[in-house]
This record gives C-alpha cells, structure tokens and sequence, in this order.
C-alpha cells in the first residue's frame, strides 16, 4: 500500500468531535463554536518550520473551467470547491487542518453561534475585521443577502441554479432571518436543523461583486474572503490565486496557486509525472507505480467514502427485496478493491467505514456467493435472469474509475444471469442526470458519497427527502421504520446513544439492500515531493493555507 | 478571374444558408425536448417555457427555423450549459487555438510532404522512392491519435522533452516558444497523415511534368538536375500541388479534432469532445455552425487560388 | 484521410469513361497483372486472413471476449494463453481484437457501402438529367461539403446518440456528397460517349439506358474512389469509437479499446498501444491494395 499518515488517532472514533448542535439546542443555551484553537494551532505548529513561498499548480478532476461561483461549484460535485476554496469561507468549515480524524466543522465567517427556540433559529456572531476581496465588509447584511440569494424567490439576486445546488445540502426553507445588529443575525427554520455541518459548503460571495458583474460575469471572476484571491483567468485553461494581504486569518504561505482541469486521470498522472502539475487527486489505480517510480509522493487515508450502485426500488426487479440481496451476493468485491483497483479500495462490509463509532461489529457483511445469489434469483421469480439497463459517470469526484468497475460488475452479474446494458455519461452531465432521480426503465444509478454527519443517512434514507426534494435519494428507496430512529437520532445528545440509534438504520438500510454495495475509496493524492505542509485530512479535500514549496 | 471569383461568392449564399438548415435539423434530432437539451438538466420549468417560446417551438417549423436564423445572423449562439458563457465567445476562443495547431501541422505536412515527394519522383523506382513512400503510405495509415498516444508515452514521459499535453505551461506560460514547445507533439501526430498525402501528389505531379518532351530538351541543353527542377518542373506541378496542399489545410481543421482530444489541446474538437460528455448542445451546434463558416470560406479561398494559377478551372466549374 | 472535404481536382477529372467496367476477359488480365505486384498479392492476402478471423469470431476467438479475469489484469503479450495479453480488466486482448474486429470492420465499411449506393445514384441522376435536378443535387451537396467531414461525423453521431449504427449514419452522410460529386462527373463525360446519345436518339426508355449501359460505364470511378477510402474511413470510425461515440462498453471495438488502455499506457505501454496496430495494418494494406489496383487500372501511372 501507499504512505499511510499517522493513523494512532484515526482509531478513536472519528465522531466524538462532531458539534453536538442538538444537545444545545435542547438546553436552549448558548454553544460556543468549536474553537479555532486546533486551526490556528495547526498553522503555527507548520509555520515554526519557517517555510513558505512557491507557485502550486493543482490538477482538478474536470475537463473545463466552469464558472467560479462558490454557490453553484456543486455543478461539478466537490470537485470545484476544492479548487476554489482558498478563495471563499462560509459560517462553519470543516477543519482540514486536521488529518487526525474525520474534519470537524468550526466556525470560520461565524465565530460562534446561540439556539433558540428549540433549535429551529440559531444566532450567528460574525466574525469582526473580515473583508471580501473587493473591499465589501462582510456583516450581518452580506451574510442575509447572501442566503436570499439561495432561499428568498423575492430577492431580486435570487439564483435558481445556487439554490437548486445548495439546497442538496441545506434544503430550506428558511422562514425568516433578521438583523440584530451590525454582526449578529438570525435564521429560523421549519425545523430544527444542524446547521453548523449542513452550512459548511455554503460559501459566502461578495454582494458589491455579484451585482456588478451579474450571475454569469462572477463566475469568471469570483470575489469571496478567504485568503487567496482570483488574479486571472485563461478561458478553458487555468485560473490563478494570489494571497488577499488583508485576510483575517494566518497568511497563505504560498505566492500563486494555479489550478488547471484535467478530467482525465491518466492525464493527470502523466502531468505529475512529467512535473507539469504539484497536485492531483482521484489518481486511477495503475498510475501509482509509476508514479513512485517518478519520485512522487503517494497519499491515501480511510475516510467516509461509499461507491454503489442505487437500485431504482421504484420498478420491478428491484422493488424485491431478494433481487438486490441475490445481486448483493453476486459481486466479487474484495477482487473489485484488490485486482481492478489494486487495493487503492477497501471493500464494502457495511456503510461505515472500519474504526468509526457507527461500525457495527455485529454486522454480516455480504460474502461473494454466486450460488447463493442465483438461488434467491430463482426465489424471486428470475431462475433465467433479467435484463437491466443501469447508468454511471465516466469519471467525477469521487467516482474512483467508474466505467472499468462497472464492467467487472457487469460481468459478475453476467455470471449470476443478470444481463446489464450501461450507459455513461460524463460526470458534469451524470450529475444533472442523477439529481433528477433514476428515470423509469432505469435499473440503478452509480454514485459516491462521502458521508461524515448523521444528517447524511436522513438525506439518503428518511422519506423527508424522497425525490425530488431530496436528490441524492435517486432509488426512491424508504422504510418507514426508518424515520422515527432517524428523528430519534438528530434529537439525541449522547454520542454513544446517537451511534446506537445510526447503527440500527444501517442494519434496516443494509437489510434492504437499496443499493449495490461495493467498496469504500481510499482518497489516493499524488504529489510532487517539493509540496510541504500538505495535510492528509481524512475528507473529500485538503486545505492549502499551510502549503508551500521548496 | 473577376467575375469567377463574383460568381463563386454569390453562389456561397445558398452553401451558407444550407449549413443553416442542417444545423437546425440536428438540432431538432436531439432526443427528448430541445428547451431541456438547450438548457441542461437543472434548468428550471420557467426557463424551459421562455426558450420554448424564444424558439417558437410550438409553432411550424419554418417559422422556428427563421427565429432561430434571426439569432444566428445576430451572432447569438445561445449559451453554455456548462460554462454559462456565451457559445459565440467560447467557440471563437477555442477557433483561434485550433487555427495555431492546424496551420503548425499543416506547415509541417507541406514541408515533410514536399520533400519526400520530390525525392522519390527524381529518384523513382529506387531505394529512395520506395523508403518515401513507404513512409508517406504510414504516415496515412497511422491513426493520429494511436500516433498521438505513442508520441506522449515515448517523447513526454520515458524521455521528458515534451509536455504531456496542454497549451501552454502553467506557470509563466503563453510566451512563442512555450506555445511552439506544446506544439510539436500534437502538430507532429496531426500532420502524419497529411504529409503522406501530400508527398503522393507531389510525386505524381513531378512525375507527369518529368516525362513532358520539354525537359529532355533541358537536359539537352545541360542544365543541371536541380535547376531543370526548381525552375521549371515544380513551377509546373505547383497547381496540383498547392490545391491538395490547400485541402488539407481544410481537412485538419476537423482532422486535428482527435489529436486535440489526446493532447487537451484547447481547440474546437476538444471542445467538442468536452461538450459532448457534457451535452452541451448549444456549444456543439454552435461549434459546427461556426466550422462550417469559416470552412466554406477556405474553401472558397483555394478555389480562387487554383483558379488564378490555372486557368483552365475557370472555365470548367460550371453552377 | 477521407481525404480533405472530398475528391481532389484530379480525382475528379478521374478516369471516367474511358475503360468503362472492364469485361470478364479483361478482369482476368488484370488479375494477372495484379498479382505480379507481390507486395499487394501478399497485402490482399494478409487482410484476407485478418477479415475471415473476424468473420469466424466464435471459432476463431480463444476467450470470451467479455470474461473477466481480474486477478490477471495487464498481462503483457506472450502471456500463457493470453497471446496478447490481458486489458484492465482481464479480458483476453487477442478475442477482443477478433470480436471487436467485426464492429471495427463493419463500422469502416458500411458507410462506403451506403455512401457508394446513395451517393453513386445522386450523382448518375444529376448527371444524367442535369439541368434542375443536376442543380439541386449539386447544391445539396456543396451544404455537406460546408462542414469539415470529421466534425460533420461527429455532430450527427452526437445527435444521435451512442450506437454502432449511428456512427454508421453519421460517416455515410459524410461520405455521400464526395461520392455524388465523382460519380456525376464521370457520368457527364459518358453521357457524352457517341451510343448513349444514340440510343437516347432512338427512344430506348431512359431507365433502361442508366440500367445497361451507363452504370457499366460509370461505375469504375466511384467504384475506385470507394475503395480508396475504405481504410482512412476504418481508421475515421475508430476516432468515433475512440471519442466514446460509438459502442458501449464492454462490447469490444479497436478504437474504443485503445481509449479504455489509455490509463494503463504506462504500467503496461506493450499491451495499451495493442489495438492500435490493426486500425493502422488495415489501413495500410488497404492502401497498398489500392495502389496496385490503381496501376493495374491505369498503367501510365505505374
């Protein structure tokens, strides 16, 4: 295997450091925000180091530069927002300083925050002395117009797309927000929400910026807080950050980053080989070797990553039970993780991941069991098989190597008489397909998820968020005892009761097999040894502000 | 020649019009809704009905084909689903980039072409014929983007002389000599195919002036070998060969398409193949709407220049 | 390479009308003279083979082509009972080349077959008729020269979706306007020919005439243009497949191969460029066969 961090922390269980939001809102206190102590902490322990400087040039998994605009970049999954992240901040992030454990969110635009009313408004405190790029401060007001832009259809900058995109994440409504003064401001929602953790992809933009240049003109040049900013773009090719000398926060070490897409994964191994670009992540499995062999640093962490098929549970066959449990028992997913992707992959026993506090010990995982699978077939009524006509992504975030996985599978289920036409799509027009739910006639949607919070198997799994209020359920799967266990889980404050109750989801979810599951992604980063400061968070992305080069 | 040249630019109109009409039929080929295809997956029902009704979907055919038509001529391609951005803009961005690699792989066919062609007439049936031609028979037959392939692995990254893909380099980049250091192994694997051709021509060209009585009474006269054929044959195989030079000059507009895919070079058929992925349909019809534009004019271009270097042509295009 | 936005001039002057579809006898003569070229006799030879082993797939193929052996992804070449390897997923490279052959060959040579019959008619009736059926056919073809014939291929095949038949459809309305064009143009010089206006003064019916004694006439130069474009066009439907345009996966393909190989270039560069080398041999040979037919036909050249 590849150069593992430290994993001694990773054994604790990852979510003991989540915001306990409910906990508080019970007690109708004031929560503190978690600290910045850990962030800032982070910073100074890599700058004592004493280095910095350099020009990064980081490879994003996409083939074109779409627009740049935080609140539309889930347009192209995560994938976006990792490259622009040095240049916007929302209330909370999830602080990839820390490789540690599974990021938590803190408050970053938000120094702390208070729930009232039984958790349904939270009072967000600004953080003071911030400025966007162009000058505009950042208070109360860009923070209310910026949430109109999502959430309010009667603001004139109301954004159907953003809101389309973000609400995947945050699905509203909000009932109201007030100012209460020039830093403090509330939002009161239908129901008690985690905000903390359903905010942190929800970056602020600057209002002076987006009225001047309209919707589409930010998106070529993007004006948020964090500590780098836009310095230029070539069409189609690149944009570049600089450091933003007024930021509030501990300085950027380095002088540029460039970020260039290349969709292609070989591509992006050949252009780390050849020393083209410092950064590249979702490297295929066979671009490893060579990329040691070039003298290139190999990185991979355990993190809450799932790659499935999702059975339509709409339309027979897979609205049977024992069609996705036979289909279950049909694939060979431990040669999946070691062969196809030469154990860049670990295979999936359970939705969680090894050593977090929702694995359950108890748990059969599903054993690779041809025989077994055509017998249920034959329970179900399909002795002779069926066809089916399943969709996946060609590349994406997260997505690991889509089509050569979903031809294995293919053919393990070839074995078993069950007969899958694919269908591929590139990721940016297979994201646009999957939020629209699978299509009648469609047997199963391939997707990755990489989920850290409990509100992740409410988005997935309770009928709140059936489709189409809910996309990422694109299956239509639901169980009605599901729901009061979720319910339970979102208002209980003991860890430990909380993880009880999650685990009892996953028993009923894995029992009903809605999905195909198959293995979890092991976050493979290349990069070039003159990189330091690189952090291996344990989560989708990594943050930049401790990178330099020497 | 004047009123060739008139002739063949009024009779340009229909050609143009009718690049029109096949773009429009492609465009109502598109499976499903052509509002939901124009607008991608997460447009918004409202949208979707203000373009039904900007395109007059609900109305006959003719009368859609002239609203879309008035767009066009008004130089308005639609928008991007993928990058928000007017096609119009994205497309002659992308133009400009695929004109710097099909001239690079045109101006290396022509050198390469011309040479072993002249080569293998003045040596024909020998070693050095048969060796042009076996090259010139390869170079054709090659895929360019399997030669592309090749290319990068042995010249990029076994032997790291040549960036892997791209256009310019990330940092600093943009300057002559980056654009032309990208530029080779793209234009190289571009240019195989027509160099082969060209190299042909030049061969049968040479060859049918070399045996015309004239030259004998050159080489009677004792001229020298290099004399009798920079002065007086390839004078007159030029019109041959400069219209199939021209040709594929045209040809590597589109050829170069598979090559740019291989190299990301940032070029209309990289585009292309991007917005293919991406269904972007407003950029994909733009795109060949566009090509289609400036290829009739190129087109035209080497016509009139055949025209004006042989006469004969003139006479013989008939409507 | 489909060779620019169609025939070039001298294409186009052609050899029309002047040997006509030669005699039983002489098809005879020519043969002879043919095989003593040796080169293209063993060209002719080696395709010959290379297309029955494709015809011949379920007996020819050692594997299944779609069998997955994942513990024995990226075997190179020479490997026991992999001949030529394994891809990435462990399929038997040497029984995909021989089934992907078959849609590869198919893909190179229908749309010449459609293009010859669609185009071969457009052209024998423009030039036939001429005046206003001669002038719309013409124009209708110039619309399609307007487009450059790769990116033509690919709008239309985008258009209509991933599928072994549309890539089909798309290279045939790409190749039919260059066929209309040298098919026209040999059938006004035959037109001309002292028995066709004879029997046209004689009253035969016209269909007659374009049955018996024009397309035996005609024939040869759209039949020589086809054939000299079967390889680029073999190479031509591969890019398609390469671009992801054509077959869906695993169904196997030489160009669709070569794209699914690209991300094991590195680690196994022998067995990733391996579906390349048929795409380029059929060109080749195809090229060299039609050379020698070229000469044979027209031995001034030779």
């Amino acid at each position: 295997m590849t150069t593992e961090q430290p994993e001694d922390s990773a054994k604790k269980p990852f979510n003991m450091q989540r915001r306990d939001f409910l906990k508080a809102s019970m007690a109708m206190a004031l929560v503190g925000g978690p600290t910045l102590s850990t962030f800032l902490a982070a910073c100074a322990s890599s700058s004592s180091s004493g280095g910095r400087g350099g020009t990064l040039v980081y490879a994003m998994e996409i083939s074109d530069l779409p627009s740049l605009d935080a609140q539309t970049s889930l347009s192209q999954g995560s994938t976006l927002a990792q490259a622009i992240q040095p240049m916007f901040e929302g209330l909370t992030m999830y602080d990839r300083h820390r490789s540690d454990v599974v990021p938590p969110a803190v408050g970053v635009l938000a120094e702390s925050w208070n729930l009232l009313d039984g958790g349904k408004t939270w009072e967000w405190k600004l953080r003071k002395g911030v400025t966007f790029h162009d000058g505009t401060p950042w208070n109360a007001d860009a923070a209310i117009w910026n949430f109109q832009r999502l959430y309010d259809p009667k603001s004139p900058q109301y954004f159907l797309l953003a809101y389309q995109l973000m609400s995947i994440y945050m699905p509203g409504p909000i009932t109201s927000m007030t100012k209460v003064d020039d830093l403090t401001f509330r939002m009161t929602t239908n129901i008690p929400r985690p905000l903390n953790e359903e905010l942190e992809a929800l970056w602020m933009v600057s209002p002076t910026a987006v009225q001047k240049l309209g919707n589409d003109g930010f998106g070529l040049a993007p004006v948020g807080t964090g500590g780098m900013k836009f310095s230029k773009l070539v069409a189609g090719q690149q944009f570049e950050m600089v450091p933003y000398d007024k930021y509030w926060g501990p300085a950027y070490k380095l002088d540029k980053v460039i970020v260039r897409p290349i969709g292609d994964a070989t591509a992006r191994v050949n252009a780390l080989v050849s020393g083209e670009i410092d950064i590249a992540v979702e490297l295929p499995a066979d671009g490893l070797a060579p990329l040691k062999s070039a003298g290139k640093t190999v990185l991979t962490s355990v993190r809450p990553h799932t790659w499935e098929f999702i059975f339509n549970t709409k339309e027979a066959p897979f609205n049977d039970k024992r069609v996705r449990q036979a289909l279950n028992y049909a694939i060979d997913r431990d040669s999946l993780a070691n062969n196809i992707l030469k154990g860049t992959a670990i295979p999936m026993t359970q939705l969680a991941i090894p050593n977090s506090d929702w694995f359950d010990d108890g748990l059969a995982p599903y054993t690779y069991d041809p025989a077994k699978a055509k017998q249920m077939l034959a329970d179900a009524g399909y002795a002779n098989g069926f066809n089916t006509e399943w969709w996946t992504a060609t590349n994406g975030s997260g997505e690991l190597q889509p089509v050569p996985m979903a031809e294995f599978i293919q053919s393990n289920l070839k074995a078993v008489g069950v007969n899958v036409k694919l269908k591929t799509f590139e990721w940016t027009a297979y994201l646009g397909e999957f939020f629209k739910a699978a299509q009648p006639g469609i047997g199963a949607m391939q997707i990755s998820y990489g989920w850290s919070w409990t509100y992740w198997w409410g988005l997935l799994f309770s009928t709140e968020y059936l489709p189409p209020k809910g996309p990422l359920n694109a299956g239509y799967y639901t169980n009605p005892a599901i729901d009061p266990l979720y319910d339970q889980a979102l208002g209980e404050s003991d860890t430990a009761k909380r993880s009880a109750l999650v685990k009892q989801i996953q028993r009923i979810v894995w029992d009903d097999a809605p999905y195909l599951f198959c293995v979890h992604g092991l976050n493979v980063r290349g990069l070039n040894p003159k990189v330091q400061g690189f952090i291996n968070s344990k989560e989708w992305q990594f943050q930049f502000q401790t990178i330099y080069k020497t | 020649m004047l009123s060739y040249a008139a002739r063949r630019v009024v009779l340009l109109v229909p050609v143009l019009l009718g690049a029109t009409v096949v773009v429009f039929v492609l465009i109502h080929l598109i499976p499903g809704d052509p509002a939901g295809a124009l607008l991608g997956p997460t447009s918004s029902d409202a949208a979707r009905a203000a373009l039904r009704a900007n395109l007059g979907l609900d109305q006959p055919l003719p009368v859609q084909y002239g609203k879309w038509l008035w767009q066009v001529v008004h130089l308005d391609l639609g928008t991007s689903i993928a990058r928000r951005q007017p096609v119009a803009s994205i497309v002659w961005e992308a133009f400009q980039h695929t004109l710097v690699l099909a001239a690079m792989a045109a101006v290396l066919a022509n050198v390469v072409g011309l040479f072993l062609g002249i080569i293998a007439a003045t040596r024909q049936f020998g070693i050095a014929d048969r060796s042009a031609m076996g090259v010139a028979a390869l170079g054709t037959a090659v895929p360019s983007y399997w030669l592309g392939l090749i290319l990068v692995v042995l010249l990029a990254l076994k032997v790291q002389l040549f960036p892997t893909g791209g256009m310019t380099s990330a940092i600093d980049g943009g300057s002559p000599g980056d654009i032309l250091w990208h530029l080779v192994l793209p234009a190289v694997a571009a240019g195989a195919a027509p160099a082969g051709i060209v190299a042909r021509t030049v061969r049968a060209s040479v060859l049918e002036v070399l045996r015309l009585d004239f030259v004998q009474a050159l080489r009677a006269r004792g001229l020298s070998e290099s004399t009798i054929l920079f002065h007086h044959i390839l004078p007159n195989a030029l019109p041959a060969i400069l219209t199939v030079m021209g040709l594929q000059a045209g040809y590597l507009l589109g050829g170069v398409a598979f090559v740019e895919v291989v190299f990301s070079w940032p070029g209309i058929g990289n585009l292309l193949f991007l917005s293919i992925g991406q269904r972007d349909y407003p950029v994909i019809l733009g795109v060949m709407l566009f090509v289609s534009f400036v290829f009739v004019l190129l087109n035209l271009a080497v016509d009139l220049m055949h025209a004006a270097l042989d006469p004969r042509v003139r006479t013989s295009v008939t409507g | 390479m489909i060779s620019a936005a169609g025939p070039t001039a001298a294409e186009l002057r052609g050899p029309a009308g002047e040997a006509g579809l030669a005699a039983p006898g002489t098809l005879r003569a020519l043969w002879t003279r043919f095989q003593h070229d040796r080169l293209a006799t063993a060209a002719l030879a080696l395709l010959g083979l290379i297309v029955l082993i494709c015809i011949a797939a379920p007996l020819t193929s050692p594997h299944d082509p779609l069998a997955t052996e994942a513990v024995n992804r990226l075997a190179p070449p020479g490997s026991p009972g992999h001949l030529l390897g394994t891809d990435g997923e462990g399929r038997d490279m040497l029984s995909r080349l021989i089934w992907g052959g078959r849609t590869s060959l198919v893909t190179g040579v229908a749309p010449v077959l459609i293009g010859l019959l669609v185009g071969g008619l457009l052209g024998l009736v423009a030039g036939y008729y001429g005046g206003l059926t001669r002038t719309v056919i013409l124009r209708a073809v110039d619309v399609l020269f307007a487009f450059p014939a790769v990116l033509l291929a690919i709008g239309i095949a985008v258009t209509l979706g991933p599928g072994t038949s549309h890539v089909i459809i798309a290279l045939a309305v790409v190749l039919v306007p260059s066929v209309a064009r040298v098919t026209e143009s040999a059938t006004i010089s035959a037109c001309s020919q002292e028995y066709i206006e004879a029997a046209k003064a004689s009253g035969v019916h016209d269909a007659s005439i374009v049955l018996y004694q024009l397309v035996s006439n005609v024939a040869s130069a759209p039949l020589a243009y086809c054939f000299s474009i079967i390889g680029p066009v073999i190479v031509f439907a591969a890019g398609l497949n390469f671009l992801g345009l054509g077959i869906q996966p695993p169904d196997p393909e030489w160009g669709s191969m070569l794209y699914g190989l690209q991300s094991s270039l590195l680690v196994a560069p022998l067995t990733s460029i391996v579906p390349g080398i048929p795409i380029a041999l059929a060109a080749l040979l195809l090229d060299v066969i039609g050379n020698a037919v070229r000469d044979v036909l027209d031995p001034r050249l030779a």
